[in-house]
């Protein structure tokens, strides 16, 4: 491993200086001469019909120069699979929050006092709230002609539960028959949004040909651009998207927001338009993470083998599912964790509300499993008298193992993950205080999968060009794509370039997202810069005066030069067989494409709190997190991916909650949601398992998701372990924490279950 | 209406017309293209439009630009010095404490006010220094270690 020449290495990121210095340009960043701003009026209502808008204030108003409503704009429904969200509310709205109408006008202030002026009449409708109620037979219906929205796997009429999948191996009633005890619990887990600092902004100009050019912070400029073209009704030659630095994403970027209406608004004034969220829009109706409730029944033999486990998870969708790229969540198919269980039975419903849509967020729908199935383990562990860790040990899976849903998985290898966190942890240790707690939670992610491609140029002078349409909304991908072409191509990494190029520019990509970067746009570099490598090689060849049918086995390159293995000190530099070739560059183009997976990442982390039983304050003191991780690109990298999914995770598991009274968010700032600040930050020691076989290059898996999905829970554990209390409903406030001791009285040493139910033998 | 005011900003003087509603951020973003500094929230909850004012770290969001007349306004642009990067910034290319960099510009304004005053200090002191910028990105271990890099005798 040590012989590599770029990979393996902490290498500064190439865009470091770049956004050290300020002058990374992110989409709200851009101005263009004569700029108009732009800005949306939204529903106070959580569900209403609209009986009228009059726009005549506003367009009279001085400085403003466009309001569109959905009379001018197409009357189609978008969405990433499943399309149902309009681009401006047309007759109804289903959510408080829904965009109605946009104005453009001279500056901000100008916009939103125009705003104020656009007279709505609504009458107000009942509002489907609650999940549950929305699932009821004979429940009002949030979209009325469902059966008639497109991207739905099968058509599906008069319900709210627009998807619903199982997931099944062996016999489940068999399951339950053989356990000595079988435990049932309920879960459930807040709405948390995303998080990134950078709100959604977009900036469209309207050459006079007509075509289109879009600024976004959408992680997936290839999107924007197909989704334009489409609802504009021109072919995607027309339009331009040019991609900015992305101020963080974690799932939220990858759906367009104010594009289309920044395009209408441009089209009717005939001025560029911008538009940017502010941060209390982001918290209205952007795409949060998804609530849900998750029932977890399992079946276990009083040595503690696992022999059934059912799961069935609700995750309320809000209004719209156009925010996800997929109909469900891959989350449901983690309710049986990472267990060796014979007899699964696994179902997920995804429910409308009158809500705001969620969408995805790192890692869609495992944080919440990962939530409900470890600290459920911990109950039936407590339950069986068994210590967490061993009881988890007993049930690992292990190579050979089919995964819990029955596929086949290679290269399994939690049990060293769980080693290496316990090793390294306070875990089996004496607590310093009586108030100290260690919890234990294990996750599993596939590395994410999809179509990527990558030109690699070596240029005349030797220098090298990675033309790539990969997005890196600060994961360290770009970096990471250098890193992997300057080892195929052994050329120092200072002579690597790659800069954020438009869609004309690049080839496509699928963009970022699922943890599919350094697999697949890494997979693509990796191949055009092998090709590259090879006609260098062949050039080479006769200026080595070595046989060209030996020339690929017997040349090797090294810092941008050629030779011959036997001949070292004799070498050709890169330029010398540009030139050599005939030719100004040598370039190569790879498309690699890949839609399944026959291996996964696990995780094993190991939280260590402080609990003050008076305030229920938790200080999360230390994070013990090993990562399988198959081969680390960029170890400093990847231990930031894990280090920000950390403290992201405990953010969900402690603090986050976007609350919400009737459906209308009642914390929309960043005082009352809280973020994990410096002061909450916990140390963190990251444990990078490397030897696994991943499809990465290099044998590299990914690293981006998982890292949000073990914490909750390891945290929940913790404090189970230091105060005796079980919350099963995030997030842990203090005041749930304090009230449940209450409940359990003074001693505090009894576990109680402040979730729906308590955990029952039968 | 708007009114005059003079600001001097990484040592250089700009004669505005401006109104005097408008936020320091909003001017140093839209008037002087000093892009640097960052909307996150427009509150002053997220600190990523940190600048320095007369040497402490203030939000300039909360800051009418008005009131900033003739005072000593340092952004992110002013912090490499000639082309060559503040030690601060340094770190943190070499650390590997940037990801999205959205939040970076106030990070790195907030602990250079705290060197400034504190060339040694501790984690806790860090913490604190830090404690109004939000980062999502990083969980701020690296951020820490790249100030904690820092000779200290600087």
């Amino acid at each position: 491993m040590s012989d590599y020449y770029a990979v393996g290495k902490s290498v500064s990121r190439v865009d470091a200086v770049t956004k050290v210095t300020g002058a990374a340009g992110y989409t709200a960043d851009v101005m263009l001469p004569g700029m108009l701003y732009g800005k949306a009026k939204r529903s106070p209502h959580s569900h209403a019909r609209i009986a009228r808008i009059d726009t005549r204030r506003a367009e009279a108003f001085p400085g403003v120069r466009a309001v569109i409503t959905a009379e001018d704009v197409p009357g189609i429904l978008i969405g990433l699979r499943v399309r149902d969200v309009p681009l401006l509310a047309r007759r109804e709205v289903r959510f408080a929050g829904e965009k109605v109408a946009a104005v453009a006008a001279v500056d901000e202030e100008t916009a939103l006092e125009a705003l104020d002026l656009i007279e709505m009449e609504y009458e107000e409708r009942p509002a489907l709230i609650d999940v549950t109620e929305a699932m009821k037979d004979g429940a009002l219906l949030v979209h009325e002609a469902l059966h008639t929205y497109s991207g739905l796997p099968k058509p599906v009429k008069e319900t709210n539960v627009f998807f619903h999948e199982t997931f099944s191996k062996g016999d489940i009633a068999l399951g339950f028959a053989q356990a000595d005890l079988v435990l049932e619990h309920a879960f459930t887990t807040q709405i948390v949004h995303q998080g990134y600092l950078e709100p959604h902004a977009a900036v469209v100009d309207i050459g006079p040909d007509g075509n289109v050019t879009v600024w976004s912070s959408d992680k997936v400029p290839f999107r924007v651009r197909s989704l334009m073209a489409e609802i504009i009704g021109i072919p995607i030659t027309r339009v331009r998207v040019i991609p900015s630095f992305v101020g963080g994403d974690f799932g939220g970027k990858g759906m367009i927001f104010d594009e289309p209406l920044c395009y209408y608004l441009a089209r009717k004034a005939g001025r560029p338009v911008k538009m940017v969220m502010s941060r209390q829009e982001e918290f209205l109706a952007a795409s949060p993470r998804h609530p849900s409730i998750i029932r977890l029944k399992a079946g276990v033999t009083k040595a503690g083998a696992i022999t059934a486990w059912e799961a069935s998870a609700l995750f309320d969708s809000g209004a719209y599912a156009a925010y996800k790229p997929q109909v469900g969540l891959g989350g449901t198919k983690k309710l049986a964790g990472t267990y060796r269980i014979p007899h699964v039975h696994i179902e997920g419903r995804y429910v409308y509300t009158h809500t705001a849509p969620c969408g995805h967020c790192r890692a869609p729908g495992d944080p919440q499993a990962s939530f409900a199935v470890e600290s459920f383990m911990d109950m039936i562990a407590a339950n069986l008298k068994l210590d967490p860790f061993r009881f988890r040990w007993m049930n690992a899976l292990e190579e050979g193992d089919l995964s819990p849903t029955g596929e086949p998985w290679k290269g399994i290898n939690i049990k060293e993950t769980m080693s290496a966190a316990v090793e390294k942890s306070g875990w089996g240790k004496a607590k310093p205080n009586k108030h100290y707690g260690i919890g234990i939670a294990c996750a599993e992610r596939p590395t994410g999968t999809g179509e990527s491609s990558a030109v690699v140029i070596v240029n005349g002078d030797g220098s090298v060009n990675i033309i790539s349409g990969a997005s890196d909304p600060g994961t360290g991908a770009r970096t990471v794509l250098c890193q992997i072409v300057s080892e195929a191509l052994r050329v120092p990494m200072e002579r690597i370039t790659i800069n954020l190029v438009d869609t004309d520019s690049a080839p496509y990509d699928q963009g970022a997202g699922g943890g599919r970067t350094t697999f697949v746009a890494g997979q693509s570099a990796y191949r055009a810069a092998m090709e590259v490598r090879k006609e260098l090689v062949a050039s080479a060849a006769k200026l080595l005066k070595c046989a060209p049918e030996q020339a690929q086995e017997l040349i090797d390159v090294r810092d941008g030069f050629l030779f011959l293995k036997s001949e070292p000190a004799k070498r050709v530099s890169y330029a010398q067989a540009v030139k050599g070739a005939g030719k100004s560059q040598i370039m190569a183009e790879e498309t690699f494409s890949c839609n399944q997976m026959e291996d996964t990442c696990f995780a094993t982390h190991i939280a260590e709190v402080q609990v003050d039983p008076e305030r229920g304050y938790v200080e999360v003191k230390r994070i013990t997190a090993a990562h399988d991780i198959g081969f680390a690109i960029n170890p400093a990298a990847a231990e930031g991916q894990i280090e920000g999914g950390i403290v992201q995770g405990i953010g969900f598991g402690l603090l986050e909650e976007i609350q919400r009274v009737d459906g209308k968010v009642t914390n929309p700032t960043l005082t009352d949601y809280k973020l994990c600040t410096p002061r909450e930050a916990p140390e963190i020691i990251t444990l990078l398992i490397e030897g696994a076989p991943g499809a990465g290059p290099f044998q590299a898996k990914s690293i981006g998701e998982l890292p949000t999905c073990p914490i909750a829970p390891a945290v929940a554990n913790a404090i189970f372990d230091a105060v005796g209390v079980r919350i099963t409903d995030l997030p842990i406030s203090g005041e749930k924490i304090v009230n449940a001791l209450k409940e359990s009285g003074p001693s505090g040493g009894k576990a109680v279950a402040a979730g729906k139910e308590r955990a029952d033998a039968v | 209406m708007k009114i005059p005011v003079t600001l001097k900003v990484n040592g250089e003087t700009y004669d505005l017309m401006i109104a005097p509603y408008r936020t320091l951020l909003d001017v140093l973003r839209e008037e002087m293209r000093l892009t640097g500094s960052k909307k996150g929230c427009d509150a002053g909850d997220c600190g990523a439009c940190t600048v320095l004012l007369d040497g402490k770290p203030v939000n300039a969001c909360l800051v009418l630009a008005a009131t900033a007349q003739d005072r000593e306004i340092l952004t992110i642009e002013g912090l490499a010095r000639n082309g060559k990067l503040h030690p601060l910034q340094e770190a943190f290319v070499k650390e590997g404490a940037v990801q999205c960099g959205f939040c970076t510009p106030g990070i790195l304004m907030s602990l250079k006010a705290l060197l400034d005053t504190n060339p040694a200090p501790t984690l806790e002191e860090i913490k604190i220094a830090m404690a109004g910028n939000l980062c999502r990105c990083t969980g701020y271990s690296k951020m820490f270690k790249a100030v904690e890099s820092l000779d200290r005798g600087m």
